[in-house]
């Protein structure tokens, strides 16, 4: 089920009636319920998956909290075993298959392992991630092991953030499912503003932005250079709408129901360098790589060359998590490579104390967030290609820079008229933060012309066809 | 204390809903009123075709019907009045349905439909594309089998009277201030194409088969059908491409199969000269442009003429 369709808006509020509606002790049954047939709205047999991995991550869990030694250990490679393997065989298999096939037609030799006709789990890599943050905070014993088995796979199966995040933690999540929620009309309103915003920056920004972006990276060898970068600045857009809305429209559900998701964006294209750009993006995932991977890497705690490979092994493997094509991993490689290089200068600088000159000021600063937006940018050329040989094809093409702007005029009026109504809300929150707000201004008639406003953008402008979430196939 | 919460709840509520009801209800008539105003432009084209031609000949197809045929070349060749409702980006469903509504009205004497290439592929960007058809909804009952076609909710998203305009602003301005008029001048539908393609590079065209849209070829069959019941001359032609191998794209091969089992005439244009090897007779591979358009016309016109004078 899209959030983006009829369905949910009929199936949210039905399923939030209800919940107010029932005794505290009887909501998490029915979020559960609900939880389930949101996810089999796509695929209703790989509710199948999902169960097998909350067995394993339940018992696992309590197995490790009774354990001492060696078996604690073992249950928790059980369950990291259980959620990787699912993740390899739905997510990884083709993708080493086609490698594996590569290889040996270079050697003139057959693949002889056939290939699996299957389709990937919605969603799949955020709810196992979400598992595995479990197990692995049972098993430092930050996380007591949860003994209700429902509020077990509620944790993992929460609608609002099942298919694309934010990927919580269990201190974070599991207790809230013991709270009684109050009927608060405060944070319900809260709730449904953060949500409307997710809705326009899906349908008004991301699916606008996506008409344009599709036209040009569908059909690169049609398109001119300049277009190709125009379609790729759009599509920097498009893919933080895209996903920035769909954790809005997330959080807001919960939050109407009482629950609190952690953020996951924080307008990541003010960012100044690389490194504070994946502090504000994808929140949920980079610090989980963070506290799972890079500390289990060793951390700061290596030496500074080994540092430097762990960082680029998180983000490679970020990249992989996000798809099994090396288009991904390139991207991954490439933002792991653009935070070295950030340190190895910064640490450059501090050894002979010198400055950027004029780093300071408001040119420097806004030259490096430009800067910091053109690098992300260019990695975005990897992430949206169909397959490495365009995305080169791409860039080639954007190094000539010849022919002329694509442009449909309703289209790009559309995609600039947008984008400026993003930037000019972004530019605010981000530098004027304390000055007049519209959706929480003290006078109602503000406050409920910016709801109508924003209501009559989506009807007028949202593209009500656009369709999936990207993030959902990761 | 959240008693008094709740009941505070609902009447926000309500009346957040009512300011919408009001909001959508004005937004979507002055859209409305601005739509049926316009007197140029591509809306106003699928206006004009459902609502006021009287042409002996209707064409209909996608953008390459409204590149291709230019009704006054063909009107001179035939002697009857020719209107081309072609329209870029639409497809099958489109078509059907600007049939269906004009049927309502009159019964032209030939229907020239313009089979698009790769037609009966799945794709979901053909149905979307029946928006075309949302405002009419309400003049046109009709057309609802096919607006339906949408998704399972269109008859509830038709609740709001501004989703039928949903984003035709920038369009509806520019019909209403006659910008389109300036910049594509317009022959009976047609809108020529003054440029030449620049190489004489033939783009391959995948000589693929693909599972059918079972509701695409219903709906090509309906046409068909809907025509020999109306006693019209359908004729179904593919127009020219300038692309490899194009005569055996799947669609078409269909295409023409059924329409040989109906007994419709079937003109494949996909190798005949001078259009398999003049690059220049087109604006870019699948366009003819106005030169192309003129010399297709006159051909076109004639086989016509020659199946109705000596039907087979």
């Amino acid at each position: 089920m899209l959030f983006n369709s009829i369905e949910f808006v009929i199936f949210f509020i039905v399923v939030t009636t209800l919940y107010f509606l029932l005794e505290h002790k009887y909501r998490w049954f029915l979020l559960l319920a609900a939880s389930c047939y949101f996810y089999m709205a796509f695929v209703p047999v790989y509710i199948l998956i999902l169960g097998f991995t909350i067995v394993i991550d339940y018992y696992a869990g309590i197995i490790i909290e009774q354990s001492t030694g060696k078996k604690r250990k073992s249950w928790l490679i059980v369950s990291l075993f259980a959620n990787i393997g699912v993740l390899a065989v739905f997510k990884y298999y083709n993708f080493l298959n086609d490698n594996l096939s590569f290889l040996l037609s270079r050697a003139g030799r057959e693949n002889p392992i056939p290939y699996l006709k299957i389709l990937l789990p919605i969603g799949l890599s955020f709810h196992t991630f979400q598992a595995m943050s479990y197990t692995i905070e049972v098993y430092r014993g930050n996380q007591k092991a949860e003994r209700n088995f429902g509020i077990y796979a509620l944790y993992v199966m929460f609608y609002p953030q099942l298919v694309a995040g934010p990927i919580e933690r269990p201190q974070n999540l599991l207790f809230q499912f013991y709270k009684k929620h109050s009927f608060d009309i405060d944070r319900i309103f809260n709730g449904l503003k953060l949500m409307l915003w997710g809705f326009f920056k899906k349908l008004v920004v991301a699916d606008r932005l996506a008409t344009y972006v599709n036209a040009a990276y569908n059909y690169p060898e049609n398109h001119s250079g300049l277009t190709l970068i125009v379609a790729t600045i759009f599509f920097a857009f498009q893919i933080y709408c895209d996903f920035s809305g769909y954790s809005d429209i997330a959080i807001g559900a919960a939050r109407v129901m009482g629950f609190d998701l952690m953020k996951n964006f924080n307008r990541p294209y003010f960012s100044s360098t690389v490194s504070e750009f994946w502090k504000r993006w994808h929140i949920s995932l980079s610090t989980w790589f963070k506290d799972y991977l890079y500390i289990s890497l060793g951390g700061n705690r290596v030496s500074v060359p080994r540092i430097y490979i762990n960082l680029f092994i998180v983000f490679l493997v970020s990249g992989l998590w996000h798809g099994a094509n090396w288009t991904y991993v390139i991207w991954g490689g490439l933002n792991g490579l653009y935070l070295v290089a950030a340190i190895m200068r910064d640490k450059l600088l501090a050894k002979y104390k010198l400055e950027i000159p004029g780093a300071q000021t408001w040119a420097g600063k806004s030259f490096s967030i430009l800067f910091t937006f053109l690098l992300i940018c260019f990695s975005w050329i990897f992430f949206r290609a169909a397959n490495v040989d365009v995305a080169f094809q791409i860039i080639r093409k954007m190094a000539k820079l010849e022919g002329p702007l694509y442009t449909t005029y309703p289209t790009m009026f559309f995609c600039l008229l947008s984008m400026v109504m993003l930037l000019v809300v972004e530019v605010k929150q981000e530098y004027f933060n304390g000055a007049f707000s519209f959706m929480n201004n003290r006078s109602p008639v503000v406050r409920y012309s910016t709801y109508l406003f924003l209501l009559l953008m989506i009807l007028l402008m949202g593209v009500f066809d656009g369709g999936q979430f990207i993030y959902f196939q990761f | 204390m959240e008693k008094m919460d709740i009941i505070k709840f609902i009447k926000r509520t309500l009346l957040f809903f009512l300011a919408v009801f009001l909001l959508d209800f004005t937004a979507g008539h002055a859209m409305r009123y601005f739509y049926f105003k316009q007197n140029s432009g591509s809306l106003y084209r699928t206006t004009f075709a459902l609502d006021s031609t009287k042409a002996e000949v209707l064409v209909i197809g996608s953008s390459r019907a409204s590149r291709h045929y230019n009704p006054e070349v063909m009107q001179e060749k035939m002697g009857m009045s020719v209107y081309n409702a072609g329209q870029k980006g639409n497809h099958i469903f489109y078509h059907y349905g600007i049939l269906k509504a004009v049927l309502t009205r009159y019964k032209p004497k030939v229907v020239v439909l313009d089979l698009l290439y790769d037609e009966f592929k799945p794709e979901q960007d053909s149905y979307d594309r029946i928006s075309t058809l949302l405002p009419y909804y309400d003049s046109h009952p009709e057309l609802m089998e096919l607006i339906q076609l949408r998704g399972p909710y269109e008859t509830i998203k038709l609740r709001s009277r501004l989703y039928p305009y949903n984003s035709l602003i920038l369009p509806v301005i520019n019909g209403n201030l006659g910008l389109d008029k300036k910049r594509e001048p317009e022959i009976k539908g047609f809108l020529p194409l003054d440029a030449v393609m620049a190489d004489s590079v033939k783009k391959n065209s995948a000589r693929v088969e693909y599972p059918l849209d079972s509701m695409k070829l219903k709906t090509y069959e309906k046409i068909i059908s809907t025509c020999k019941e109306a006693g019209i001359s359908l004729f179904i032609v593919f127009s020219p491409a300038y692309l490899d191998d194009i005569i055996s794209n799947y669609s078409v091969t269909i295409g023409r199969e059924m329409a040989v089992k109906n007994n419709v005439p079937f003109f494949d244009f996909a190798e005949s000269a001078p259009f398999m090897n003049d690059y220049k007779l087109y604006s870019d591979n699948v366009h003819l442009n106005s030169k192309g358009a003129a010399i297709f016309s006159r051909q076109v016109a004639d086989s016509i003429l020659n199946h109705l004078k000596n039907p087979r």
